[in-house]
């Protein structure tokens, strides 16, 4: 039985091959989290190498007062948001881009066109819809919705990561799930009315 | 009418998990090690800056002490001259 809080202590003390052992338990599962916030696989591998690199810098100040688990996946969350923070600021303050359109003067509004690699055919295109609308949300709303949703984590674990209560995560999920419809009924006004015509 | 944003709300059901690149440890072992060797140049350059430091202010405490000997021994010599008046004329 792999002993996680054994592991974290001598990878404290140094051990690389006890950081591969951790690193082969959780690369897979906090690789998909983390491009659920990137939407972008190279810079989810490069977020995925720095949470490691943070795991192995920092395992000493692990103070067993959460689980393994928790305690990389708060890592993993908050390298992501820190990601998307820099990247949203950079959009803000560059200079080299115009917000317009050259040939028609309309606001540039890009375009995010990710794919998750493991998703079914038959659900690309919706689940290309989602990554689109999940900007939309707040971080805390995002976070909750991506660990539970995507990630099939339980509320209860979901909490401890981003250390509020099962109810706050409960809540964040509600508010999520309502902005998300809002969002997509912005985007494809026509959509659902299209559905409704040809129901008989 | 409801059904078809529920089912993008859920497109990622099932989905297979994505895997990182087959390199991915490597590199991580590639951080660490320069991670570490940042770290051993930060520690000999603040052991240098220290060490410099140090003779700087040695410097200038000597020079220090030797302009005041000079001061005095002028002063000295002055005071020597006008009790004894041996330049003035009798």
């Amino acid at each position: 039985m792999f002993d996680e809080n054994h592991c974290i202590s001598q990878i404290a003390s140094g051990s690389e091959t006890a950081l591969e052992e951790l690193y082969n338990t959780y690369a897979v599962k906090l690789y998909n989290t983390i491009l659920s916030y990137t939407k972008n696989e190279e810079d989810a591998q490069e977020l995925l190498q720095d949470v490691f690199v943070a795991v192995f810098n920092n395992a000493n100040k692990f103070a067993a007062d959460s689980s393994v688990s928790t305690w990389i996946y708060r890592i993993a969350v908050n390298k992501s948001l820190d990601f998307l923070r820099k990247k949203n600021s950079a959009k803000r303050f560059g200079i080299f881009t115009s917000l317009y359109k050259p040939d028609s003067g309309e606001v540039q509004i890009e375009a995010t066109d990710f794919v998750h690699p493991g998703v079914a055919l038959e659900n690309k295109e919706d689940a290309r819809l989602l990554y689109q609308v999940i900007d939309s949300l707040s971080e805390n709303q995002k976070t909750a919705f991506i660990l539970t949703q995507i990630e099939g984590l339980p509320q209860q674990e979901v909490a401890d990561i981003m250390q509020v209560t099962r109810k706050s995560v409960e809540s964040l999920l509600q508010r999520a799930k309502v902005n998300l419809k809002k969002s997509l009924e912005d985007y494809y006004p026509e959509r659902g009315k299209s559905k409704k015509n040809t129901s008989k | 009418m409801e059904e078809w944003k529920d089912n993008i709300l859920k497109s990622m059901d099932g989905a297979d998990q994505a895997k990182p690149p087959s390199d991915s440890f490597s590199k991580i072992q590639s951080k660490l090690a320069q991670h570490q060797e940042e770290t051993h140049s930060k520690g000999w350059m603040a052991v240098a800056a220290a060490i410099l430091l140090m003779i700087s202010a040695n410097v200038a405490l000597i020079n220090s002490y030797y302009s005041s000997n000079e001061t005095s021994k002028t002063n000295s010599d002055s005071e020597l001259v006008s009790d004894y008046n041996i330049y003035g004329n009798e």
